[in-house]
């Protein structure tokens, strides 16, 4: 017959036993029976408490670990509340490490390839080279997308200087031939004023073709990058009242007021010749656009250390927002007669926001159908 | 709030270091930072308990927190893009190594983590959590970047046997 101690001694020994078999819940139990069973007096009820306590805090970090190394991520933190559970620490530690590799992964998948993994050494050294790969596959990506965007857009530009080259050049001088045709056949037969409003005509189609080939010139220049761009600083309204003195002439046939409202001090830094074509091509699309009695106002906004704000208003036909939307592409026909049959290739605008933007500033529109057109740019004070 | 202080913490109070500090240089050792910390926390508690102290160093760490976000962060970028400058930015500063370990900004719900922590990566085992000021650090952050309160709550330190301190952050309705 066994003593009492023994026995305890005995069934503590089983609780290792079970404990080391990994059977935790028979382990409790066997403490449970230990504590009904035997004499307080005979064991150390603190032993068996503290035991007991380890028993619970190692079941928590098994059940802990069994669901992370299933991949069970969604796991609780196990409960806790004095925080003397010190076995789970290192489960916990890996338990974020691999919820910070989730995250990471999904910020990857997002498109962040800035993620760096530091963690399980040969594994984070492939995966941040994977990382780097699909890094330089996007720079790679990005670039192409670039280059077939700048292709697209040069091959629209070819196809713009083509389909003027065909038409709006043709035109004008079909219309300059027939008139030279019925001069060189039938001037005999003419009256003198009959002679002079062909001559008229002529010089008008003359005027419209050196205009665009002035533009067509300028442009090709622009695109080739050989465009001399040298800024100066100068007044604002006789630099206006001069270009607008070349341009008058259609004007005060079509019966059109020009008004130069610039405030008289205004001062701006620009290339000189760019700024002249700029103005020539607004103010012109702005005649051509207006019909007769209406006007044509160049107005100026100054505000000091901003940039100076330059309006080209007409009280002419307007366009829709259609319209507006396609102005400035390339790659869409936006021609459109003046009213009275001004031929207009849109050439003109995109030159002048090229110029603008050359200089910085920017070129916008705002229209509305038979109000109006205001071409507002803007360009570096002086 | 307390009607009679004199005292009202901003940015430029902490003075041009790099000026005052030509030789010596902007930094310091991580000791003195602690041994500051530690024996502010000592007296704090003598005198007012140490649940008082808790709320003290939260409510600081929360002012500091904003402060730091007000002043050294971009708060106009997006949720990814803060949460890379914050942690280049704590990295610089050697306060300690952010990482995400979950995020749902739809309900403003983190989980956070900071290792090689400024205040208590490396403490011996306590059972104790010790980051009550950066529990107010991550709150006052959070804040300032989404004008919401959050509760953030650390539920792992070094002080409680874990080697990386871990902190749920909790955006509270508006
Ligand atoms: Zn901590």
């Amino acid at each position: 017959m066994l003593s009492q101690e023994e026995n305890i001694f005995n069934d503590l020994n089983q609780v290792t036993l079970t404990l080391i078999g990994g059977k935790m819940d028979i382990a409790l139990e066997l403490l449970d029976h230990i504590e009904a069973v035997y004499d307080r007096q005979k064991y150390n009820p603190e032993f068996v408490g503290n035991l007991r306590k380890f028993i619970s805090q190692y079941k928590d970090g098994a059940v802990f670990l069994n669901a992370i190394a299933n991949g069970n991520l969604d796991i609780p933190l196990p409960e806790d509340p004095l925080r003397e559970n010190y076995l789970i620490a290192e489960y916990k530690q890996l338990h974020s490490n691999l919820n910070h590799l989730t995250w990471q992964m999904q910020q990857i998948v997002r498109g962040d390839f800035q993620q760096k993994v530091r963690f399980l050494g040969e594994f984070s050294v492939a995966f941040n080279k994977l990382i780097d790969s699909l890094r330089e596959k996007q720079i790679l990506e990005d670039q192409v997308r670039l280059q077939v965007a700048q292709l697209q857009n040069l091959n629209a530009e070819k196809d713009k200087f083509f389909s003027i080259i065909a038409h709006d050049l043709r035109n004008p001088f079909n219309a300059f031939l027939g008139f030279t045709e019925i001069m060189v056949e039938e001037i005999s037969s003419l009256t003198t004023d009959e002679i002079r409003i062909m001559a008229e005509n002529m010089r008008k189609s003359a005027v419209n073709l050196y205009r665009l080939l002035e533009n067509l010139l300028e442009w090709s220049l622009l695109q080739r990058g050989v465009t001399k761009f040298s800024p100066t600083t100068f007044l604002l309204k006789p630099k206006v009242t001069e270009c607008l003195a070349l341009i008058l002439d259609p004007a005060l046939k079509k019966g059109i007021e020009i008004i130069n409202d610039i405030p008289d001090d205004a001062e701006v830094v620009a290339d000189v010749h760019m700024f002249e074509a700029v103005i020539r091509n607004l103010v012109s699309n702005a005649i051509k656009f207006t019909r007769g009695g209406g006007h044509v106002t160049v107005s100026a906004r100054v505000i000091p250390g901003q940039p100076v704000e330059i309006a080209v208003a007409d009280t002419g036909i307007g366009m829709s927002r259609e319209m507006i939307d396609q102005l400035f592409r390339i790659d869409v026909q936006t021609s459109r007669r003046g009213t009275e049959g001004e031929p207009s290739t849109g050439l003109g605008l995109i030159l002048c926001r090229d110029f603008i933007e050359k200089h910085g500033g920017t070129l916008r529109v705002e229209s509305e159908e038979n109000k109006g057109t205001v071409f507002y740019f803007t360009v570096n004070p002086g | 709030m307390e009607t009679n202080s004199k005292y009202n913490f901003e940015w430029k109070d902490l003075g041009n270091i790099a000026l005052g500090r030509p030789n010596l240089g902007t930094s310091t050792h991580v000791l003195v930072y602690r041994l500051m910390q530690y024996t502010m926390r000592d007296v704090l508690e003598k005198h007012l308990g140490p649940e008082k102290t808790n709320e003290i160093f939260v409510e600081s760490g929360y002012k500091a927190g904003a402060e730091f976000c007000k002043n050294a962060i971009d708060c106009t970028l997006d949720f990814d893009g803060f949460m890379a400058h914050l942690t280049a930015t704590l990295e610089k500063f050697g306060i300690g190594i952010l990482r995400v370990e979950k995020a749902d900004v739809g309900t403003m719900s983190f989980v956070l983590t900071v290792s090689e922590d400024l205040d208590c990566s490396g403490l011996p085992y306590s059972g104790v959590a010790f980051c009550d000021y950066d529990e107010g650090f991550i709150a006052g952050i959070m804040h300032t970047y989404t004008g919401v309160d959050f509760k953030v709550k650390e539920v792992d330190c070094w002080g409680t046997g874990e080697r990386t301190c871990r902190f749920t952050v909790d955006g509270q309705s508006r």
